[in-house]
């Protein structure tokens, strides 16, 4: 049954770091690229050399700006995909079973043998986190590159999502979430990793790391003139650079 | 959302149908309701249209119709398979009462009734349907199921009312009750419009999650041309055009019948042009639902837009 | 089937990603990252970065991964083209190679015969120059370039000319090490990959800070910890003010300036001499300084008390340190922050924070590598000092008229707190440094008949003495390079050829060949008119004014239309490259290095790859260097013949790695197998340096020898950082009159006021002219690159226009205000020369007198394979309509200037200057203005679906096969 899995061995998913987000589209490209020909292939083009081309992305990078007094306008890129949520409308909302978490890891998949295409699930992820492709008639996402994380045919270093291992700036990571002792983990500890749209109770694995703010790392804001700086000379000046760079 | 026509027609359509079978269950409570042969075969024959065309135009807007069987699988969870459950056991009692009523065996009634409760269940599953999601604030409350069930209710006496008219047949208490449903629909629904003003919990700020005291503004999207979420999930209506709209529902579907059922007598006119204003009053009421259900649509907004620029939803 | 069960997954979790990687390199913009081609049943399955490359060591950007689909385009060109309608219309026959070698043969040899430099040979985006230069030198033309004119000279001159080296993509900053970063004016560059590695990697340190000067804030700028949203043009006035702030403060590394710059070199100081400015040199013609003990001394002594300051007497004549006459220029108060502010947009108090922050970060925060190594004088160090202070620089500073002045007054700044090719600080890549100013100098000063102009027609100008101008100091290029109207225009100045050769100024040519440059689009200035010259009549013959013109592109672009033969090119999956050390190497800072390309496909079309075409043409034309003594070609096999086997000085080949035996770097014997040791080593190769050569190389004197080795530079002597510049003096003295060659009147006061010593900023020509005649073109427009778009030709890549396929001109919320504008409002857009009409929306982060767009997303109708009502061609624009490819002010039209640096002759793209307006609503029409007519070709196709990977999916699908037969509904998925 579509209910979700009553215990959850791993929670596998990314963390998205905001402070080093260049919002270059690489991990959303790159994610098109690996996908196109793996578990949901093909992810369709409709009309792609035409007046209104769409098609099948797991991955889209939005840009806001955020205004705060003290810090005055700043430009945030924003990259989403498929949160992987513990607590998954998109899986309980599916008439088929064809939308699914995966006790294992607890990646969000979708059966594309089963799936109806009845759009629900879109409906029901707060995060537009679905993709509907039009032309295959059902419904596919993210799949935290599941035929990527685990594949024997390329060596271990290359198992972890197509997202995380192009990201230029490094801005992704990817691990289990649900383990305490994990890099990943302690890595949202640290810099107070936070959920996306908490109030709708998802749950959502993937963590949000907001950007830092690197204030007083310096002494002074303001160099101390050798000379007197209303009425500069250029003489006294040189007088006393002279004097000191002896 | 994306007011998608088949759903649309689907869900006026067969809330009509069921509305019918309801009512006639209300209405056998409490009299009798023999026909003749001509009227009781009309009903049967609209209610099961309405139905059955409603269902078929739904599966058919799924992207495999094929498989739509699969959808009797997650009952335990889902609303939509739940949906689909209740209808096609509705057809169970619906088609026995259907010959039975026709044959006149008194018999009839046990199914009726049970048919009626499956139709409530019916419609109260698809109700739920879009009540349940959280992401639609619009939907997320007490009024969209009630709404449901009594715009199929209203919809549905009404058009039984009109059939009367037109075999020129009295049900006792139809009157009343076709009345009391049509005002509790408009009642309903302009509590329902006055509800949604209020904006959810959700905002710009908590979806990018960038602190309450910022101000979050829209940049950029992630494409500058369209995508599925933007054409399913994210779609606008002018306001003046949204209140034009709700005007027509209000004047198609409540006001006009509410007005033809209770000036009839006052109205001096043919036979004919009686029975035929009761039949386009039906078709007008009919495309007032539709309009209501395409602004239950068009004008709910999904907590995705705030990620295309949408500050509140 | 049982409708209550659920059906499960069964999840292939270990499908077949390829039966073969193939490793080349990557092309889709110019950072040339390392990728991994995974093939599948021969068609490509993934592409991904190679993660022992150097460069991109395994990341790979958007357009990287988009690969994909660019091979995928349908607007790949199949077959040579003759055109056989009207110029630019779109008609042509296709025709077999062999008739258009014939051609194209039988037209240049006409001209070799007769006089070479009729042929105008520019090659844009080509990453071959060490060939094609070379060809364009044995076909016997003065008239070579490539883009570098248009794009980015100002930063490669001014670093050469500077400090040897230069941003671009020969430096890097030292992301290990720093603790400061400024980045100028830069979205996305060639070092694409590297920055964003860098900057991830710098955000990540604690005591890190990155600051962005840059008047959006959008890319790189977002994550900056501080930007500085500077007025265009003024970036000169920012770095004067916190020279000013350092100086005035003695925040300066003196030891550093006494012992790798030229700061104490003493100049004479006698106005009105023919020597005045120049350095006092003794008798071996080494410049001197003063010394307390010694007195004048040979510059290339050790010492450390030389004098900064001071007016001395040299052979009678008063001579001055260096820095005595540029600390007085610097410390003038005209500098002050209070008194730049409001010229540049920036409170005086950030600018003092700024000048703060460095001083303290270079003074306080020194660190410190422990490595033995010694300088040139032999003198042994223990460690590698660093000022963690670094700098780059790009087109937002080299893309204004002020921007050679502006990119040395960084390198002055940098010099100053000692942080270049120190720890943490700024670092050249290899080959560089170079000797200031490097050699060779330009050739073509002599063109005759079948005979090579005996020298690489790219180079370095030291004084007047080298220019190539004739008798009458009239331009000996077709470019005008090297003229007294942009001396040192080092790579050319390719957007002019059009205009100049459509004039006939200073002279008529015959052909235009071209290869890898949308001259018809997106890289010219003024596009309207180019297009117009192209096609241009002369009226008395009927001829067209430019009357042949050759071109080689892989894709229907812009250009291709007005081409009269097309020379279809291979995509970069199919064809042979190699990226030389003896052109833009991928050197990093730490090793050497170059690559190659490998063919990974066959192509499927009757294309043939740009370079075999030039070897052969070379050979048809019976070019020296291309062919044997008894004509036959020397390259029978093509470029991945002449990669191995050609040698520019014995010894030294396009490849440095594996020659010989297969052991040695650098120099050695050609090695038959070199392409197949590139192939099993990921396509390139890379040679670490030792630990002791990695900074101070410019007096390292272990890196020194060995550079000196490999013939990088051709001196075993130090490399002494200019912060005075003879050379830039040279040229003020011919302005002022002195010396045999001196410029022509008009331009006498133009050379006088901007070659000047030591730099300075001066208001950009387009503000100025604007001021000057009382116009109203108050704002400053200027585009940015998209990180996922190459120019133009990314947007026939079915991903990548998904992302972006129109643009909107983004303004300030103060502009926004002004103008009584709103998102999505349509408004007119106008410059000295041309007005647009397109869709704006209000932003935060940009400098409030700012608009701006992205680069090159606005296409012509029908060119890419796009179909005429692509968004890209009715939303979508370009800013180059309004830029002017001329100066607008007083003078004889036919001695306009080009809207270009005084200096180098780069193209002043950001120069621009305009007004913007709302549209009356009866001007909107949902479309943007100006709408060009559809380019007609009749090979463009219409493509409803695009299912990539479909052919792939069996992988994952015959796993669940049986189990899925039984349903109905899953016989689609039955074969
Ligand atoms: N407004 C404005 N204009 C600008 C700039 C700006 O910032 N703002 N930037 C300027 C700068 S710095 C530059 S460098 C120029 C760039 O301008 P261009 O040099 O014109 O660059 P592209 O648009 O990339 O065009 C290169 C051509 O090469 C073709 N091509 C691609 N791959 C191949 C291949 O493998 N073989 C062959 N033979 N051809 C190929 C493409 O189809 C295209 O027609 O634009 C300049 N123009
Ligand atoms: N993705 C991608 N990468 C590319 C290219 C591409 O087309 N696409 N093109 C390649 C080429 S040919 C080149 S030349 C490089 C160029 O690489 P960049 O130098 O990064 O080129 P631009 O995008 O022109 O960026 C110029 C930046 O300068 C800012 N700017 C404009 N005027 C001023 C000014 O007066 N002062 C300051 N401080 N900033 C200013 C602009 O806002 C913009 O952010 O990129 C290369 N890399
Ligand atoms: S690849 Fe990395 S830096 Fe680029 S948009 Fe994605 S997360 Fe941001
Ligand atoms: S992000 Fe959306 S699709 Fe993904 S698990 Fe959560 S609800 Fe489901
Ligand atoms: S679209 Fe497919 S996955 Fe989504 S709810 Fe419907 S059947 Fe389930
Ligand atoms: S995990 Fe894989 S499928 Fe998901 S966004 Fe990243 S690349 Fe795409
Ligand atoms: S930066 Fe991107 S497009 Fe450029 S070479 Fe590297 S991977 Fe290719
Ligand atoms: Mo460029």
């Amino acid at each position: 049954m579509t209910s979700l899995p009553a215990k959850q061995n791993k929670k596998l998913g990314l963390v998205i770091d905001l402070d080093i987000c260049v919002g270059c589209h690489a991990c959303a490209v790159n994610c098109k690229e690996w996908n196109t020909s793996g578990h949901s292939s093909p992810l369709h083009d409709i009309d792609p050399y035409g007046d209104d081309p769409t098609g099948v992305w797991f991955n889209r990078i939005h840009t806001f700006e955020v205004e705060s007094e003290i810090n005055g306008s700043k430009t945030v890129h924003f990259p989403k995909s498929c949160l992987h949520c513990s607590d998954a409308p998109c899986v309980t909302v599916c008439p088929t079973g064809a939308s699914y978490k995966r006790e294992e890891d607890g990646i969000v998949l979708v059966n594309p043998e089963t799936c109806i295409g009845c759009k629900l699930c879109s409906w029901s992820c707060p995060y537009g986190a679905r993709e509907y492709d039009e032309e295959a008639g059902i419904m596919k996402k993210c799949t935290l590159c599941v035929d990527k994380i685990y594949n024997e045919n390329i060596p271990e270093s290359d198992r972890v999502p197509a997202c995380v291992s192009t990201c230029p700036a490094g801005a992704r990571s990817f691990g289990d979430l649900g383990d305490e002792n994990s890099n990943i983990f302690k890595l949202v500890e640290e810099r107070n990793g936070y959920d996306l749209m908490p109030e709708q109770d998802c749950l959502p694995t993937n963590k949000y790391l907001p950007p830092r703010e690197k204030n007083n790392q310096f002494k002074n804001d303001a160099l101390n003139s050798i000379t007197n700086d209303n009425d500069f000379s250029f003489d006294t000046w040189k007088e006393i650079i002279e004097d000191a760079s002896k | 959302m994306h007011p998608s026509k088949s759903i649309i027609f689907f869900t006026v359509m067969s809330g009509t149908g069921y509305g019918i079978i309801i009512c006639l269950s209300f209405l056998a409570l409490i009299a009798e309701i023999n026909f003749n042969y001509g009227f009781k075969l009309s009903l049967i024959l609209i209610s099961f249209l309405f139905i059955t065309l409603g269902l078929l135009s739904s599966t058919l807007h799924l992207g495999h119709p094929e498989r739509a069987w699969r959808s009797f699988s997650q009952w335990r969870s889902s609303w939509l398979s739940r949906e689909g459950l209740a209808a096609i056991l509705t057809y169970i009692p619906l088609m026995i009462f259907y010959l039975l009523w026709f044959l006149e065996m008194d018999i009839f009634k046990y199914f009726l009734y049970s048919a009626s409760i499956l139709s409530v269940i019916t419609i109260y599953c698809t109700g739920q349907m879009y009540a349940s999601l959280k992401t639609v604030p619009a939907w997320h409350n007490v009024y969209v199921t009630p709404i449901y069930l009594i715009n199929g209710l209203s919809i549905g006496s009404l058009s039984i009312y009109c059939l009367t008219r037109f075999y020129e047949s009295e049900i006792q208490h139809l009157y009343q009750f076709t009345l009391l449903s049509l005002a509790l629909c408009l009642l309903l629904k302009i509590t329902y419009w006055f509800h949604i003003r209020t904006k959810s919990t959700s905002s710009i700020n908590t979806a990018i999650g960038l602190g309450k005291d910022n101000k979050v503004s829209f940049f950029e999207g992630p494409h500058t041309g369209k995508n599925f979420l933007t054409t399913e999930m994210i779609n606008k209506i002018k306001k003046e055009k949204a209140n034009f709209l709700r005007l027509c529902f209000i004047i198609l579907s409540c006001v006009l019948p509410m007005y033809m059922i209770v000036q009839e007598a006052t109205l001096i006119i043919d036979a004919f042009i009686l029975k035929l204003s009761f039949f386009i009053t039906l078709v007008f009421a009919l495309i007032g639902m539709l309009i209501e259900r395409y602004l239950f649509f068009i004008q709910a907004k999904h907590v995705v837009s705030l990620y295309y620029g949408e500050n509140k939803v | 089937m049982n409708p209550f069960k659920n059906q499960k997954e069964i999840v292939k979790t270990s499908p077949r990603v390829s039966d073969e990687i193939k490793q080349t390199t990557c092309y889709m913009c110019a950072c040339r990252c390392g990728i991994d081609v995974h093939m599948l049943d021969n068609q490509i399955r993934f592409i991904e970065g190679n993660k022992n490359h150097p460069t991109n060591k395994g990341v790979l950007c958007a357009k990287g991964s988009a690969g994909i689909m660019q091979q995928n385009s349908p607007a790949k060109l199949s077959k040579p083209l003759l055109r056989i309608g009207e110029r630019g219309k779109g008609e042509f026959k296709q025709i077999e190679w062999d008739e258009a070698m014939q051609i194209a043969t039988t037209w240049l040899s006409d001209i070799r015969n007769t006089d070479p430099k009729k042929l105008a040979f520019f090659t844009g985006r080509d990453q071959s120059q060490s060939l094609t230069g070379w060809w364009a030198n044995q076909f016997g033309t003065c008239n070579f370039a490539a883009h570098g004119g248009f794009c980015s000279v100002n930063m490669a001159a001014a670093g050469l000319y500077t400090i040897g080296g230069s941003f671009w993509e020969f430096g890097e900053v030292d992301w290990e090490h720093t603790k400061y970063f400024i980045l100028f004016g830069c979205a996305e560059d060639h070092d694409s990959n590297p920055i964003k590695m860098g900057l991830g990697k710098l955000k990540s340190k604690v005591d890190s800070k990155f600051v962005s000067v840059n008047p959006v804030k959008t890319g790189y700028s977002a994550i900056a910890d501080e930007w500085i949203g500077i007025r265009p043009g003024t970036d000169g006035l920012f770095v004067h003010s916190l020279i000013y702030e350092l100086l005035k403060s003695n925040k300066v590394d003196w030891k550093y300036l006494s012992k790798y710059t030229n700061a104490n070199w003493l100049v004479y100081n006698n106005p009105g001499n023919e020597k005045h400015g120049l350095f006092a040199r003794d008798e071996n013609n080494l410049p001197v300084v003063y010394c307390k003990n010694t007195k004048i001394v040979s510059s290339d002594i050790e010492n450390t008390n030389s004098a900064f300051f001071g007016k001395y007497k040299y052979n009678n004549v008063e001579v001055i340190p260096s820095f005595e006459f540029l600390s007085k220029e610097y410390l003038n108060p005209k500098y002050k922050p209070e008194n730049i502010s409001k010229l540049i947009d920036i409170d005086a108090k950030v600018i003092k924070k700024i000048a703060a922050e460095i001083a303290e970060t270079a003074f306080e925060k020194e660190i410190e590598i422990k490595v033995d190594w010694e300088d040139h004088n032999g003198k042994k160090h223990s460690s590698f000092k660093g000022r963690p202070v670094s700098m780059h620089a790009m087109r937002g500073i080299s893309a204004h008229s002020n921007g050679f002045n502006t990119c040395k007054l960084i390198h002055i700044l940098q010099t100053l707190i000692g942080s270049i090719d120190v720890p943490g600080g700024f670092r050249y890549k290899a080959p560089y440094p170079k000797h200031v100013v490097p050699g060779p100098k330009p050739a073509g000063k002599i063109v005759k008949p079948n005979t090579p102009i005996g020298g690489m027609p790219l180079g370095f100008p030291k004084s007047p003495e080298d220019l190539l101008t004739d008798e009458d100091e009239k331009p000996l290029r077709i470019d005008k390079a090297y003229s007294w109207e942009n001396p040192l225009s080092a790579h050319g100045l390719m957007h002019m050829v059009i205009n100049n050769a459509w004039k006939g100024d200073p002279y008529k040519i015959d052909v235009l060949f071209m290869y890898m440059a949308n001259m018809a689009w997106n890289s010219s200035m003024n596009t309207e008119q180019t297009i117009k010259k192209l096609t241009d009549k002369d009226k008395e013959t009927g001829e067209y004014k430019i009357p042949k013109i050759i071109y080689s592109d892989a894709y229907y672009s812009e250009t291709v239309p007005y081409a009269d033969l097309v020379l279809p090119d291979t995509t970069y999956l199919e064809r042979w490259d190699c990226i030389s050390l003896l052109d833009r190497p991928i050197s990093s800072a730490d090793s050497a290095a170059d690559a190659i390309r490998q063919p990974i496909i066959k192509p499927t079309r009757d294309v043939k790859p740009f370079q075999d075409v030039l070897i052969d043409l070379g050979a048809r034309l019976g070019l020296p260097g291309f062919v044997n003594e008894d004509m036959s070609p020397k390259y029978p096999n093509g470029y991945s013949d002449y990669i191995v086997n050609h040698e520019r000085q014995p010894g030294i080949g396009p490849l440095a790695g594996w020659r010989g035996n297969g052991n040695q770097f650098g120099k050695g014997e050609v090695n038959k197998n070199q392409l197949e040791e590139y192939i099993q080593n990921g396509c390139f190769h890379n040679y670490e340096f030792n630990d002791n050569q990695k900074y101070y190389k410019f007096t390292n004197k272990h890196y020194l020898n060995f550079a000196y080795e490999m013939g990088w530079i051709n001196k075993k002597v130090p490399i002494v950082i200019q912060m005075y510049s003879e050379e830039m003096q040279k040229f003020k003295l011919a302005g002022e009159g002195y010396g045999d060659k001196i410029p022509p009147d008009h331009l006498k006061d133009r050379i006088k006021k901007y070659f000047n010593p030591v730099p300075t900023w001066y208001q950009p020509f387009e503000e100025k002219i604007n001021k000057e005649k009382g116009k109203n073109f108050d704002l400053y427009a200027v585009t940015q690159r998209p990180p996922h778009m190459y120019h133009s030709w990314g947007s026939q890549n079915a991903w990548l226009r998904q992302i972006t396929n129109l643009n909107y001109l983004y303004i300030s919320e103060y502009i926004a205000q002004e103008n009584n504008l709103k998102n999505l409002d349509w408004v007119w857009v106008e410059s000295f020369s041309s007005k647009i009409k397109v869709q704006c929306r209000v932003m935060k982060g940009v400098n409030k007198n700012t608009v701006w767009t992205w680069n090159a997303i606005g296409k012509r109708k029908g060119a890419w394979n796009l179909s005429p009502g692509a968004p890209e061609s009715n939303k979508g624009f370009l800013l180059n309509h309004l830029i002017s490819d001329v100066l607008h002010n007083e003078g004889n039209r036919n001695s306009q200037l080009s809207n270009s640096d005084p200096i180098t002759g780069q193209a002043a793209w950001y120069d621009l200057k305009v007004k913007i307006y709302k549209c009356k609503d009866e001007e909107i029409d949902g479309k943007i203005y100006p709408n060009f007519d559809i380019i007609k070709n009749k090979s463009r196709k219409n493509i409803y679906i695009s299912d990539y990977g479909k052919q792939f999916t069996k992988e994952f699908k015959d796993n669940n096969l049986t189990l899925n037969q039984e349903y109905i509904g899953n016989s689609k998925n039955i074969k």
